[in-house]
């Protein structure tokens, strides 16, 4: 959807047109599911905090500044709930693969690679669990979501800099977690 | 760029965030420097292996699901509504605003406060800084403006109030003394409750006699002039206690404790606290210090061991002697007031 498309929904839940901001769950809720579970890798905490998300900008979409993407907005409050849920059950176990029943499977051929492929993806969920959660929130947008950096910085309300240094410890924390496993 | 900048840079070579100049030389260098290329090489595996754990898309069914609590949801909430431009002009201002009313507040509470201590009021009685009192006190000056006069032509003493008296010896006499307390009631009448003129009685006769001490004894005119502010009113009493001759006149009582007194409570009678018979007169400590508080009339209002005897019965003892002891009471401002002092017993044999 286009900035000014978003724009003119945006306005609209404004003026009261409340049903007008379904348009923009369905735009939305696919991505911030995506990006929410790799926070917090569980498929029912994920939606919950989806549900939240939408109703946090529900009930602030009036004070939104409309010269800012409502991406990078929407994308703010998912993070900043996302690190809020990992801050409040830091000592939880999180169950690493919930996914297989939720989510489409793409289907391997070999059925050895397939397994050893698994074991490599679950070495690294770990190592990307292991992650703070202030960092993890950089390396998912800039990985995962591929925003650039100054995008980073709006999302999640901090300097350029920040970004950098918080995806540069992000990464090199994962390579000495992938090292000692023997991932790389 | 020597290898320590290049690794600063890989980072941001890798998500492609370098400008055109940097990419190349970054790019140059790891051509020629095996070290930094293992280490670009490493963060790429990173990349792509996190990349390798990416989810499929979560299932329709999910977010149809989702979609229908979100919107029931929504559906139970207020329509958000917009803020007015004029009443809320900015939002972020608020905060700054806040802390405009807050140090505003505190400037004016600090400022009242301050006049306050400057005016000696937390000491006044109630009555005093009552406006009622104060017409009474006017009402009562104008009398005694008048039996100042009578008494200045008469000479006799002019009726006395029902107070305790004490003696003094008045430096003026005559009709100059009388004239001064005249005109010392007449400023000072406005704000008294209790005059009763019976100064300036006994001044007209220029003897030595009774003075009321309880009371604020002035004589004054029918229209005596009420001081324009409160700094007045403080500059006129302060003028008025300063005078020798009005010393106990100006006497007040107040059953307030004070702490910082001007003349701090006086021993005027006192027991010797003898060491009980049965003590063991090698293990007690002669030396006792208690704390005392005395009231306006003198007396022990309560009492307290600071440094005990080592013995409970002996310090029991002391503390009913020293309950009978007699105080001149603590003064300030020329007031007497409730007040502690430190009080040290030596035991005697």
């Amino acid at each position: 959807m286009k900035h000014e498309d978003e724009l003119e929904l945006v306005r609209k839940v404004k003026n009261g047109e409340t049903e007008v901001f379904n348009e923009l769950v369905r735009c939305y809720q696919r991505r911030l599911y995506v990006t929410v579970y790799r926070m917090v890798h569980n498929a029912s905490d994920t939606e919950d905090l989806v549900q939240e998300v939408f109703i946090h900008a529900f009930r602030g979409i009036a004070s939104f500044n409309e010269k800012y993407h409502f991406s990078t907005w929407i994308y703010r409050i998912a993070m900043n709930l996302s690190i809020n849920h990992l801050k409040k059950h830091r000592m939880r176990a999180v169950p690493l693969d919930e996914l297989p029943e939720k989510f489409a499977q793409d289907k391997k051929a070999n059925p050895a690679e397939q397994a050893s492929e698994s074991i490599l993806k679950e070495k690294v969920k770990n190592a990307l669990e292991q992650l703070p959660s202030d960092q993890k929130a950089v390396f998912v947008l800039r990985t995962y979501e591929e925003f650039s950096y100054d995008e980073i910085a709006k999302a999640l309300k901090i300097s350029k800099g920040t970004v950098m240094s918080r995806l540069s410890r992000a990464r090199e924390k994962l390579k000495d977690i992938l090292v000692a496993e023997g991932a790389i | 760029m020597h290898d320590g900048k290049i690794r600063k840079l890989l980072n941001q070579y890798l998500d492609e965030e370098l400008s055109a100049a940097d990419k190349t030389q970054v790019k140059r260098h790891l051509d020629e420097c095996p070290e930094c290329r293992l280490e670009y090489e490493r963060l790429l595996k990173v990349h792509q292996l996190s990349l390798l754990v990416e989810p499929a898309a979560p299932s329709e069914d999910v977010l149809e699901s989702l979609a229908i609590r979100i919107r029931r949801t929504i559906a139970r909430e207020r329509p958000p509504r917009r803020r007015s431009r004029i009443l809320f002009p900015s939002f972020q201002l608020w905060p700054q605003v806040a802390s405009v009313v807050v140090i505003l507040f505190v400037a004016c509470v600090s400022l009242v406060v301050i006049l306050r201590i400057e005016e000696g009021r937390y000491l006044a009685p109630p009555g005093s800084r009552d406006k009622e009192t104060a017409k009474e006190g006017a009402k009562a000056g104008e009398e005694d403006g008048v039996r100042a006069k009578t008494a200045e032509k008469n000479g006799p003493p002019a009726a006395k109030g029902d107070v305790v008296y004490k003696k003094v010896a008045l430096p003026k006499s005559g009709r100059k003394a009388a004239k001064d307390g005249a005109v010392t009631g007449a400023k000072a009448a406005p704000r008294l409750a209790t005059g009763t003129g019976t100064v300036a009685g006994v001044a007209a006769k220029g003897d030595t006699r009774s003075q009321p001490v309880e009371t604020e004894a002035y004589t004054g005119k029918a229209a005596a002039p009420v001081p324009a502010t409160a700094l007045e009113e403080k500059r006129e009493m302060m003028s008025r206690t300063k005078a020798p001759d009005m010393k106990f006149a100006q006497q007040e009582v107040y059953d307030e404790l004070v702490l910082n007194y001007d003349v701090g409570p006086q021993l005027l009678e006192s027991v010797e606290v003898r060491v009980l018979d049965d003590q063991d007169r090698s293990r007690l400590r002669r030396n006792v210090t208690l704390n005392v508080m005395v009231d306006t009339l003198g007396n022990v209002a309560l009492a307290n061991i600071i440094r005990s005897s080592g013995d409970l019965k002996q310090d029991s003892a002391i503390l009913n002697t020293v309950r009978q002891y007699r105080f001149e009471p603590a003064q300030y401002r020329q007031r007497r007031v409730k007040a502690q002092t430190v009080l040290r017993v030596q035991l005697k044999d």
